[in-house]
């Protein structure tokens, strides 16, 4: 094994020497030719002996890896260690872990070895139980002691007082990797490591004992006896120990559980009063805590009991008081978070009746907290840490409190108190100081103001109205005194608790108390130049949180809206303003019709302002239009619109002209402008929802395009003005899908209408689709306008039948140039022209199986010359069964079994639409069956399924011989051991399949089911997730 | 599925402790002002060096469904605006076990890397494999439509 050396031992001691030599510490090749060398030695025959000479080494480097050899060897050699193997070994262990000790060995030289020993312990044969004893026997013996001899000494009362620190701290090393080591135990298989677990458990008690036994000694040597540093170790260590055998000691197979937990929540009362001891605070704080998140039940009365006095009136008092006023540094977080811990453990028993002092002192600190100096999140991470326990309380009250519990007041005052001391916390901080700060912590700033609102929403059931009335008297005062950073922190919480008092007012009076002052008028009248941005976008977001009470005040609304007009020429404030401009007009638009001459002249001042973008313009279109609406007479509706449409007119050919100048960009997104603000205009005037006509009414004569005011009357100049606007920006204008959306939506805002400025004739939808080519992006939207339009005259279809058929024919020459030349193919207009044909299916199968003639216009060479154009949208709907585009794929199958559920009026229809199915039927079967036979992905088998279920269940005469045909002719073979080609199915699998389906007579859960399995069986088992 | 409204509570309290920075989540209140733990109103960052940097998206969380509202421009998003993500799928790797702070980071991964083979809705999918530019344009215009709170 130990190739090329004599002396393996020497060889060993020599690498270590070089390892680390700094001689060859900038020599990365080097370094690792050694370890690569060592790694050998470890694992190889003279590996025990290295070890034990390693450890006898010269230097800390070389017992460190005489220890590490151990654990390498002890790893690599699992079946070749046998109980007496085990023993040995132990043995020598054992024996070095006493001598290094004895020898003031550094900490990480004892750890490795620690670890090394635990290695070994957790080695299937190795014996022992009870290490932890036998360990601090041999410590205290000085040499090796027997696990038997060891358990004739008691532990806690006669072998550890004879530890001296150095050993104390080195057994507390031992523990504290032992019972980290069973902790991972337990995370793996029992099978493989039931045994060590068993032995590793049974040293609980001892770990505890240990815990137990250092404690005091520690809290009673404080500043005396112990130097600081050693101080800290053995603290670190004992907590470290503490936790992990806590966490040992919830395992449910310990022997004597209750006894071992009653010890473990023992030491946790000594951990409490260290306290006390300033060398070890900190660190039994960030313990305390822990155990507090992590295992709540090591905390019993008394536990809960010390510590309440511990944090009434102790050095950790004292620290977050320090931190309160401004004195102490962040490490002093830690206190804070074991306040909270320690609220957030009891809850509303923190409120019990009476309250011990102890907690009402320490409610009366976490009430100070809110007093810390600086920004919540940036200078005083403090403050959102208690909101958090508040934020708890105020949800659990409703939860577990009736309204006559005798803590309920106490609670409600403990609320209110929070919300007082949090209202300095919110104020947004002046722009000095802003400046200094990075994106990320204006987003922690900005999310803490939205925890704490989230806290006002919590208190709101609790405290009630008085809660906006805090806020209220806040906001007045400070806009009377004309203090914006007051103003702003005050309104932005009324904003927020919108949702709790907006529809049912029971808030008004504050609200009336606000927009009814003599300060808010003069703010309306456009006089106070001086209002900050922060304050204004906050003020014009809270406007539209609140349409409800402005619809109930209409009468302030021309104030606001003048507010809204102003901000909209800020960058900052334009979205919010246009957002809320919206929510008020739909919400009170009756009562502002009379406002739309000013809303007119500041729209036409807005307009220019390089803050009207597509994200605020169309808002504040959509809503004077839905202003314009209310109007009363077409006439009065008329004119508002023409000015504003004559403008996109305008506006319109100036984007064409860029186009022409060959500034494409700027032009596309000048037009989507022009377009979007035209289709928003649209939006803002349909009708109410309740007066949405209904398209599957059935009027048989209805026309599709009467005349009316819009069309042929006076209104007929501002429709024109739309069109032409469509017209400059779709003929000849570089494609856009943006432009192409906007546009759809346009045409799409008068097919839920029965008159109105944007019910265009049939035509305008047509010649817009048609005047797209094959294969551009956004072709989903314009065929889903092409569905919709059709929908909208689905109760007339016989009026648009020409309309309908241009439509359809188009599709399908589409279909039948993606048919005839695959280069052509485009999965997007296959997806989105079968969707338009599975949509109009139902409806409109009258009009598509009335062409029987073939298609125009089709390429010379075209495969299709004779087929009748009804059915160009089938082969192309089989076709794209098989591709692998999961949309187009799914579009088809929705297409199929909407064919497939298609009923006729009448026996007639019904017969020629069955005789239509049935000359596609045997060509779907074979697709169906060759895809579900492995062929398509998983994905594809729910829609797949779903047509070939039906099929099956609504076709079964004419399908079922075409499946069996198709499943006869499927050759499915895999390769046996013997690499010989053997089928993958027996007829009697193929039968069964068919016969399964037909049995689960068309349920959808069964029949996923069967042909998943059957998908499987095809595509092999290793497809199968359960696997 | 069964709800277990206690680890719900939990999960709630554990985010108050800990949650990724950007993020919301909380339960929802019913009319008499208490939780509804079964949803959850969500927002997500877009994250950071990515397209989707600036954006906050509402998303609405009704275990174990994920849906924008307003539905999304995604390919894997559903007109619906429910996310089809496979820690969200019943039949794919959803577990009990999952954590709104996973599902919501799940979420927020795949805003910038969506997976073309679960496409979910044509609008986004198409542009996405067709038209990159005009892809991430569109999603530019949703990142400046849904500025951070």
């Amino acid at each position: 094994m130990d190739s090329g050396s004599a002396d393996p031992i020497s060889e060993a001691h020599a690498l270590v020497t070089e390892l680390y030599s700094p001689a060859n510490q900038r020599n990365p090749t080097r370094i690792n030719d050694i370890q690569t060398r060592l790694q050998h030695l470890q694992r190889g025959d003279h590996a025990w002996q290295i070890a034990d000479s390693l450890l006898r080494g010269p230097s800390a480097h070389h017992r460190f890896m005489g220890a590490l050899t151990f654990t390498v060897k002890v790893n690599v050699s699992s079946h070749d260690i046998d109980e007496a193997t085990s023993l040995q070994v132990l043995e020598h262990l054992i024996h070095h872990f006493v001598t290094i000790v004895k020898q003031g060995e550094q900490a990480m030289v004892v750890r490795k070895l620690a670890s090394s020993l635990v290695t070994l312990f957790r080695h299937s044969t190795c014996p022992c139980e009870r290490v932890l004893w036998q360990v601090a026997a041999s410590l205290a013996h000085g040499g090796f002691v027997s696990e038997q001899q060891a358990q004739t000494v008691d532990f806690s009362t006669s072998l550890l007082p004879t530890l001296d620190t150095q050993q104390a701290t080195a057994l507390l090393f031992f523990s504290v990797t032992l019972a980290e080591a069973t902790l991972r135990l337990e995370d793996e298989p029992n099978e493989l490591v039931g045994s060590a677990l068993g032995r590793a458990i049974t040293n609980t008690g001892d770990g505890l004992l240990l815990v137990q036994y250092i404690l005091p000694q520690i809290s009673e040597q404080s500043g005396a006896a112990l130097d600081k540093q050693v101080h800290q170790t053995l603290g670190s260590e004992v907590m470290n120990s503490w936790k992990a055998w806590l966490g040992v000691a919830s395992n449910r197979s310990l022997p004597n559980g209750d006894e071992v937990h009653g010890l473990a929540v023992s030491c946790g009362h000594n951990i409490i009063e260290t306290l006390r001891v300033p060398v070890l605070s900190e660190l039994a704080a960030s313990t305390l805590t822990q155990v507090f998140e992590s295992r709540r039940s090591a905390f019993d009365d008394t536990s809960i009991w010390v510590l309440a006095q511990v944090l009434a009136d102790s050095i950790v008092t004292t620290h977050i008081t320090s931190l309160t006023e401004g004195h102490e540094d962040s490490e002093s977080m830690t206190y804070v978070d074991l306040l909270v811990a320690y609220l957030s453990h009891l809850q509303l028993k923190v409120f019990s009746d009476p309250m011990p002092p102890e907690n009402a002192k320490i409610l009366n600190v976490a009430h100070n907290i809110f007093k810390t100096p600086g920004y919540a999140v940036i200078d005083d991470p403090a403050t959102p840490r208690v909101l958090e326990f508040w934020n708890e309380i105020a949800e659990g009250v409703l939860d577990e409190l009736q309204g006559n519990d005798p803590r309920w007041q106490m609670i409600k005052a403990h609320l209110a108190q929070v919300v007082l001391g949090l209202f300095n916390k919110l104020l947004y901080p002046p722009s000095d100081d802003l400046a200094d700060w990075s994106d990320e912590e204006r987003s922690e700033f900005n999310a803490f103001r939205h925890e704490a609102c989230d806290y006002l929403l919590s208190a709101y059931p609790i405290l009630g109205v008085e809660l906006v009335s805090v806020f209220q008297e806040s906001a007045t005062n400070h806009l009377q005194n004309g203090d914006w950073r007051g103003f702003e922190a005050a309104m932005f919480c009324i904003a927020q608790l919108s949702e709790a008092v907006d529809e049912n007012g029971h808030a008004d009076q504050c609200l009336d108390a606000i927009f009814g002052s003599d300060a808010f008028a003069r703010l309306c009248a456009g006089g106070e130049t001086g209002i900050p941005l922060k304050a204004r976008q906050t003020l014009v977001d809270t406007f539209g949180k609140y349409e409800s009470y402005f619809e109930r005040h209409n009468s302030l609304l021309p104030g606001v809206l003048n507010i809204l007009f102003e901000s909209l020429n800020f960058e900052s404030c334009a979205q919010a303003a246009s957002r809320s401009f919206l929510t008020l007009s739909k919400s009170c638009s009756r009562v502002l019709t009379s406002e739309l001459p000013i809303f007119l002249d500041q729209l036409d001042l807005f307009r220019t302002k390089p803050t009207a973008t597509s994200s605020t313009m169309p808002k504040v279109l959509e809503g004077i239009a839905t202003i314009v609406q209310r109007l009363p007479t077409d006439e009065e509706k008329v004119q508002t619109l023409e000015r504003i449409l004559s403008f996109f007119v305008q506006e319109a050919t100036q984007a064409r002209q860029e186009a022409a100048n060959s500034a494409y960009d700027v032009a596309c997104s000048h037009g989507h402008l022009i377009l979007s603000c035209i289709a928003s205009i649209g939006k803002g005037l349909r009708l109410d929802a309740d007066e949405v006509i209904n398209i599957d009414a059935t009027a048989t004569e209805q026309n599709p395009y009467p005349p009316s005011f819009w069309n042929s009357g006076p209104g007929s100049r501002a429709q024109q003005f739309i069109m032409e606007s469509m017209r400059l920006l779709v003929v000849d204008f570089p494609v856009d899908s943006n432009m192409i959306d906007s546009a759809c939506d346009i045409l799409k805002a008068g097919y839920t209408e029965s008159s109105g400025l944007f019910v265009f004739p049939p035509s305008m939808t047509v010649d817009f689709i048609k005047s797209f080519p094959l294969g551009i992006s956004g072709t989903d939207v314009i065929m889903g306008t092409a569905s919709a339009f059709l929908a909208s005259h689905a109760s007339h279809f016989i009026q648009i039948r020409d309309e309908a058929v241009a439509l359809i024919v188009h599709v399908s020459q589409l279909f039948a140039s993606m048919l005839d030349n695959s280069n052509l193919y485009d999965p997007e207009t296959a997806n989105a022209g079968i969707d338009f044909f599975a949509r109009l299916t139902p409806k409109y199968y009258t009009v598509l199986f009335s062409l029987t003639e073939p298609l125009p216009s089709l390429a010379p060479n075209s495969s299709y010359q004779s087929t009748p154009a009804f059915s160009v949208p089938l082969h192309f709907a089989l076709h794209a069964l098989t591709r692998p585009e999961a949309l187009t794929l799914r579009s088809a199958s929705a297409f199929w079994v909407a064919l497939i559920d298609l009923r006729g009026n009448s026996a007639e229809e019904t017969a020629a639409l069955d005789q239509v199915l049935h000359s596609f039927i045997p060509r779907l079967s074979q697709t169906l069956i060759n895809q579900v036979a492995g062929r398509c992905a998983r994905s594809d088998l729910a829609s797949l399924g779903d047509v070939l279920r039906r099929l099956i269940f609504k076709k079964m005469a004419f399908a079922r011989p075409s499946i069996d045909a198709a499943l006869d002719a499927l050759d499915l073979h895999t390769l046996d051991d013997t690499s010989n080609r053997v089928p993958i199915l027996s007829q009697q699998d193929k039968s069964r399949f068919v016969q399964s389906l037909v049995v689960a007579r068309g349920a959808r859960q069964q029949s996923t089911e069967i042909i998943r399995a059957f998908w499987l069986k095809c595509r092999g088992m290793s497809y199968d997730y359960a696997q | 599925m069964t709800l277990c409204l206690n680890r719900l509570q939990e999960e709630r309290k554990q985010w108050r402790r800990d949650h990724p920075f950007g993020f919301v989540a909380k339960p929802q209140r019913t009319p008499q002002a208490t939780l509804d733990l079964k949803r959850w109103e969500c927002a997500i960052p877009g994250k950071k060096d990515t397209l989707w940097e600036g954006c906050v998206l509402k998303l609405e969380l009704i275990f174990p469904d994920g849906k924008f509202t307003p539905p999304l421009f995604h390919p894997n998003v559903y007109p619906s605006g429910t996310v089809c993500l496979s820690i969200l799928n019943e039949e794919e790797a959803w577990r009990p076990a999952i954590t709104i702070k996973q599902i919501l980071l799940g979420i927020q991964d795949l805003l910038n890397d969506p997976n073309p083979e679960s496409p979910a809705q044509a609008d986004a999918y198409n542009l996405f494999k067709k038209d990159r530019p005009a892809y991430e344009r569109r999603v530019r215009q949703v990142v400046r439509e849904n500025p951070p709170m």
